[in-house]
């Protein structure tokens, strides 16, 4: 121990790293334990698709993949991308502003952008989201609705509401996606099996969903297979899967709007007069006297604009004219900021544009959607724009395998 | 089984995972010894110091052991190791109720007596990290407990290196005035 009589010199640093020292345990020992645990109890990782073959056949069975997938886009097959071949959870579909808090410090969350585990997201007043989670699961985030990313397969709900979706993927159908809540502390997660909280909100099994009114639904009894779901909905389980619902009236509103996704609102009335002055706005694309309101219309409208953009793209790819190209740059830049998770194909395919522009608004709007794919983001622009036609090719396979495939990131 | 041989900084984390995907246990025993300071900082952030900290150390490595056929870029195996243990501190905070321990305030002394020779400053100094925001504490455990780099942190925690300062330059300001008034106090 210091002897107090003597002057202490002032803390620094290295006394902080030097405080910490007691907490840092030892590692060798914690190595030689775990080295114990798994030779004494015979583990060994859990067997996948092993990795060797994860490092050869893979990728090539992914180029072939992304090459197949390639030739369908340019034949112009852009329903054939589906979201439930997302790797990670991502902000799928927005209307209106979502955030990701993480550490402590809140972003904006554009669509499409990944969500990390451990996060927290929340939708503004008047806005909703859609998440998918890998495996084909969708849920929508109602407005004001705050859920903690506790894993890749876990939302967990702080207030606001969920309702679940269950993509239909080829192959037999999965009973798999619950939530629930548990002594006001809301959770959804992929396991039937565990027991239900006090108030339910969605059980999805890609045939119903069970759906409370404003979150307000209380499992009156659990009496044998039957759980009686709140005061609008009974719902009937049956080895850990609902097998029957009770419809009330008053929710179906809701209902509707969790399967098709679409938010079940009325047009606001600025929203009817941005709609009226769409067409105008397309039309004068090429015209740079009104570049000022087809900005405004087309901020104000966002992704439902996006057909329009496209159609611009295509309908004046041959032009030769100097205001044809002007509307197709336009409307490149336009759709590079307002794309969604949905126009990823088409953005691959008419990164392949011939006009250098028209591929560099891709290039970077698919950079916002996709993630950070490239190291040097200002070097790739250039490349997209100058680079050779094989090369970008060969480039767009590898991209799109990273994005559609199972790859993370080719190195 | 023999001692676990030092860390080897030149091998690359994605040789020692081939190498434990293929059978060679022993490099596992590598990665445990990198990434253990790692996966303490993290449940120190999150649960303070706990005696339970070996068990949660082995767990977490465990689980991380038995997905590494799973891992899709094994060169970011800090990351992986790290989520997990994440994942396990909620776990262990939802079992223990999430009224029952306030994040904003952990405990993080030791759970064993300091050694004799130990400045009587340092506990509490550790005392006033404890309760720094998370956010802060967790800078503060990367940097002077960890000992990664400005840029490290930035890409571990998915942010600006010019935030990481920030974070470092406020806890640093916050350490000076807490650590001021409970000397006062004392």
């Amino acid at each position: 121990m210091s002897d107090p009589d003597q002057p202490k010199k002032p803390l620094s640093s290295e006394d902080l790293r030097r405080s910490f020292e007691p907490l840092a345990g030892d590692p060798v020992a914690d190595a030689e334990r775990v080295l114990a645990r798994i030779v004494g109890d015979g583990l060994r990782p859990r067997p996948t698709v092993p990795m060797l073959v994860r490092q050869t056949v893979l990728p090539a069975l992914c180029a072939a993949a992304g090459l197949l997938l390639g030739l369908l886009l340019f034949r112009g097959g852009a329903e054939d991308f589906a979201p439930g071949g997302a790797q990670d959870p991502r902000l799928l579909v927005s209307h209106g502003r979502v955030f990701l808090e993480l550490d402590g410090t809140s972003r904006l969350l554009p669509t499409g952008a990944r969500i990390p585990a451990g996060s927290t997201i929340y939708t503004d007043k008047g806005s909703q989201c859609v998440v998918a989670l890998p495996g084909g699961k969708d849920f929508v985030l109602d407005a004001e609705t705050r859920c903690g990313m506790r894993d890749d397969h876990g939302l967990e709900i702080d207030r606001g509401r969920v309702y679940a979706h269950v993509v239909r993927q080829p192959g037999p159908s999965r009973d798999d996606a619950l939530v629930y809540t548990a002594e006001g502390n809301a959770r959804l997660l992929q396991d039937d099996e565990r027991p239900i909280g006090r108030q339910v909100f969605v059980v999805g099994d890609g045939r119903m969903q069970v759906v409370s009114d404003e979150g307000q639904a209380n499992i009156l009894t659990r009496d044998g297979d039957v759980v009686r779901v709140g005061v609008r909905k009974i719902g009937t389980f049956k080895g850990g899967k609902l097998v029957d619902s009770e419809d009330k009236p008053y929710v179906s509103d809701r209902l509707d709007w969790v399967t098709d996704f679409e938010p079940f609102l009325e047009p606001a009335p600025w929203v009817r007069e941005f709609e009226a002055r769409l067409p105008a706005a397309i039309e004068g694309l090429g015209d740079e006297e009104k570049w000022m309101e087809v900005d405004l219309v087309c901020r104000h409208l966002g992704p439902k604009v996006l057909d329009q953009l496209f159609g611009v793209l295509e309908r004046y790819a041959d032009s030769t004219e100097d205001r044809d190209r002007q509307r197709r740059y336009h409307a490149a830049g336009l759709i590079s900021n307002l794309a969604d998770y949905r126009y990823v194909d088409r953005m691959f395919y008419w990164l392949m544009d011939d006009a250098p522009r028209v591929r560099a608004s891709m290039f970077f709007g698919l950079e916002r959607l996709v993630g950070s794919f490239y190291d040097e983001r200002s070097d790739k622009a250039e490349f997209w724009q100058t680079g050779s036609a094989e090369d970008r090719a060969r480039e767009r396979r590898t991209w799109m395998n990273w994005v559609y495939g199972p790859l993370k990131k080719p190195r | 089984m023999g001692p676990v041989p030092a860390s080897s900084p030149e091998l690359r984390d994605e040789d020692l995972i081939r190498q434990a995907v293929r059978g060679a246990k022993e490099a596992f025993g590598f990665l445990v010894l990198r990434y253990s300071r790692a996966v303490r900082s993290v449940v120190l952030t999150c649960l303070g110091s706990t005696a339970d900290m070996d068990d949660l150390v082995q767990e977490c490595f465990l689980r991380a052991y038995k997905g590494l056929n799973r891992i899709e870029d094994p060169s970011r195996f800090g990351h992986y190791v790290r989520r997990i243990a994440r994942n396990l501190c909620i776990d262990r905070i939802r079992r223990r109720g999430n009224d029952q321990l306030s994040l904003d305030e952990v405990e993080l002394e030791p759970a064993e007596v300091p050694p004799p020779d130990e400045d009587d400053r340092l506990p509490k100094l550790r005392r006033v990290v404890g309760g720094l925001p998370e956010a802060l504490r967790e800078a503060v455990l990367l940097f002077y407990f960890e000992n990664l780099s400005v840029r490290e942190m930035a890409d571990h925690l998915g942010i600006s290196e010019a935030s990481v300062s920030q974070r470092l330059s406020r806890a640093r300001a916050r350490l000076r005035e807490r650590f001021g008034l409970e000397s006062k106090a004392s």
